[in-house]
């Protein structure tokens, strides 16, 4: 057992949070043509933070900025130069080929390609790639497929070839073969960046609906502003380094963070800051066309009763 | 000026994916053509060039048949130039430059003239001179883009015809993009065809907007002919606006009588009369 998390357990300290980065530093070595190290650069740069379970999260930064980089530390396919993870309160240990397994059970991760997630010839045996990988017993495989292709509406897909699938049907077959594996989390990079606005919606649409119902901790990067409006927290990334981390009105309310880190200010909330600068009475962190309406109706009926 | 009229197409298996198309493009226009996956924008865009022929009706660019006996579809494609959506597959020179000046070289430019015209189009769109002997295939997806955008307006193109072209882009890359897009229309005063999938995209830059469905035309006007039908595009699963969606409810409400408003623009000019 890890020394720390032993640590914890007999001091009766409260359980910490369901991811803990500490300190992370992950470098990149730039090579020439002979295989020479010509650069060290710091792709993650002393990057802490913490994830409760359950939340809905978004990182958020230009390309090149550690967004993915951090995210593929989460299940392990990438690993700390310095620093340290916890999982469940469990260190990630590149060496212990067990604790390497478990996390990547507990979380899984949809990238941006449907095509270059996609393995089995049906729908359903591609699904069941996970479960068999780990050693299950067919019946049980059987049911976790089925209950994972029910909850991505995919089942009455599940004898067809995934090559006959839209993006957004691979997309969603890419998260049912996650959640086969029952896992705690669920990362999205940039998996709604090739998918027409429809798909995009029901993707966001599924996800959301894990992270409310299944209480699956959502974790998604992205470049889009407008479908992270509703996370519980947004971390911003800037050159490796964690440049901050708030809700999404806080994040979007920060104009010198939105310019720093290349971010765009969704549209109703610009319009509604616009509003506020013509009328301070007018709140900013609005998201929706309703949650606008409200508030300008609140604010044009306080003005009409001075009158 | 491209002119489409009747134009139907299939595939192999008698699926139809262009189904008695008439549209006409007008000299200077920026046209965005939206619709979801398989509506055949891909296909119509395909056309405007001479890629793909239609089975029946008839495409005129300038008011020639493209497809009539004699007539140069090679030329043709320096006139109307097509950029797809995922550059990896477009660029395949050892370096930035050379990339760009396959075109010009193609049309018969020397040497000289080709490697001029790639610098004014790289310069263009933004790539700096320390990145033209770059392999293409080190720069970021942003940069990708507007690299195979020069290459076709290295050839001086009449009509740029782009399949979602910022799609997979950061932020600050779309708006970028777009700018230029519209700073090179005015400039250069060429016509812009657009594929997209951002109704506030279309609706901020474009001056005529196509709407597919199932292989056929649904709507053909003004941005504000267009997204003023909310219903409509609803039931082929796309939207309006968001800035139109606001006003809509304000409008429910008593608020603002205006209904005509489809760009944030607009929606604030007539709000912030209110507060």
């Amino acid at each position: 057992m890890d020394v720390q998390l032993l640590f914890f357990r007999n001091f009766g300290v409260e359980n910490m949070s369901f991811i803990r980065i500490k300190n992370l530093v992950h470098q990149f070595h730039m090579k020439d043509a002979n295989g020479e190290i010509t650069e060290i650069y710091n792709a993650i740069d002393d990057v802490s933070m913490q994830i409760e379970e359950g939340q809905l999260i978004a990182i958020l930064g230009r390309n090149g900025s550690g967004k993915s980089t951090l995210a593929r530390h989460l299940n392990n396919l990438l690993f700390p130069d310095e620093g340290a993870i916890w999982i469940d309160d469990i260190k990630i240990r590149q060496e212990d080929e067990e604790n390497v397994w478990n996390n990547r059970k507990k979380i899984g991760m949809v990238f941006q390609n449907p095509d270059n997630q996609i393995i089995g010839t049906t729908v359903e045996e591609d699904t069941a790639f996970g479960p068999e990988n780990i050693g299950l017993e067919s019946e049980r495989i059987k049911k976790l497929v089925s209950d994972a292709l029910t909850a991505v509406n995919m089942e009455h897909k599940k004898n067809i070839s995934p090559n006959h699938l839209s993006g957004g049907q691979k997309q969603k077959v890419a998260v049912a073969g996650i959640l086969a594996l029952k896992p705690k989390c669920i990362v999205l990079d940039e998996a709604t960046s090739m998918l027409d606005p429809h798909s995009r919606k029901e993707l966001l649409k599924l996800v959301m609906e894990l992270n409310k119902k299944e209480k699956i901790t959502i974790i998604m990067i992205t470049h889009n502003m407008e479908e992270v409006t509703s996370a519980d927290k947004i971390f911003v990334m800037n050159k490796g380094k964690l440049l901050s981390q708030g809700s999404s009105s806080e994040i979007f309310n920060n104009s010198e963070i939105i310019k720093e880190a290349g971010l765009e200010i969704p549209e109703i909330m610009e319009l509604a800051i616009k509003m506020h600068n013509k009328n301070p009475e007018f709140k900013t962190g609005l998201f929706t066309v309703m949650e606008f309406a409200n508030e300008f109706e609140r604010v044009y009926n306080d003005k009409r009763k001075q009158e | 000026m491209i002119e489409f009229e009747n134009v139907s197409y299939c595939y192999e298996d008698d699926k139809k994916v262009l189904e008695d198309i008439t549209i006409k493009i007008e000299d200077g226009d920026f046209v965005g053509i939206i619709g979801h996956t398989g509506s055949g924008k891909s296909t119509l865009i395909q056309m405007m060039n001479g890629l793909l022929k239609p089975d029946t009706g008839t495409i005129k660019y300038n008011g020639k048949n493209i497809f009539e006996n004699g007539y140069d579809l090679r030329e043709l494609k320096f006139h109307v130039g097509v950029v797809f959506q995922y550059p990896d597959y477009q660029l395949f020179e050892t370096t930035v430059l050379k990339d760009v000046m396959y075109g010009p070289l193609n049309m018969g430019m020397t040497q000289n003239q080709a490697m001029e015209a790639a610098k004014n189009a790289l310069n263009l769109v933004g790539i700096s001179d320390e990145k033209f002997k770059k392999s293409p295939f080190e720069l970021s997806g942003g940069e990708k883009k507007k690299v195979s955008i020069a290459g076709i307006l290295a050839m001086n193109p009449e009509v740029l015809v782009l399949d979602e072209p910022v799609a997979g882009l950061e932020p600050e890359g779309r708006r970028n993009l777009l700018k230029m897009l519209e700073k090179i229309r005015k400039e250069n005063n060429i016509t812009i065809v657009m594929v997209s999938h951002s109704m506030e995209n279309v609706a901020d830059y474009c001056n005529h907007v196509i709407v597919m469905n199932d292989g056929k035309l649904e709507l053909n006007g003004t941005p504000e002919d267009v997204f003023m039908q909310a219903e409509k595009l609803e039931k082929m699963g796309l939207s309006s606006t968001l800035a139109y969606y606001i006003m809509r409810e304000l409008q429910n409400r008593g608020i603002v009588t205006d209904n005509k408003t489809i760009t944030m623009k607009e929606a604030y000019a007539c709000l912030e009369k209110l507060l």
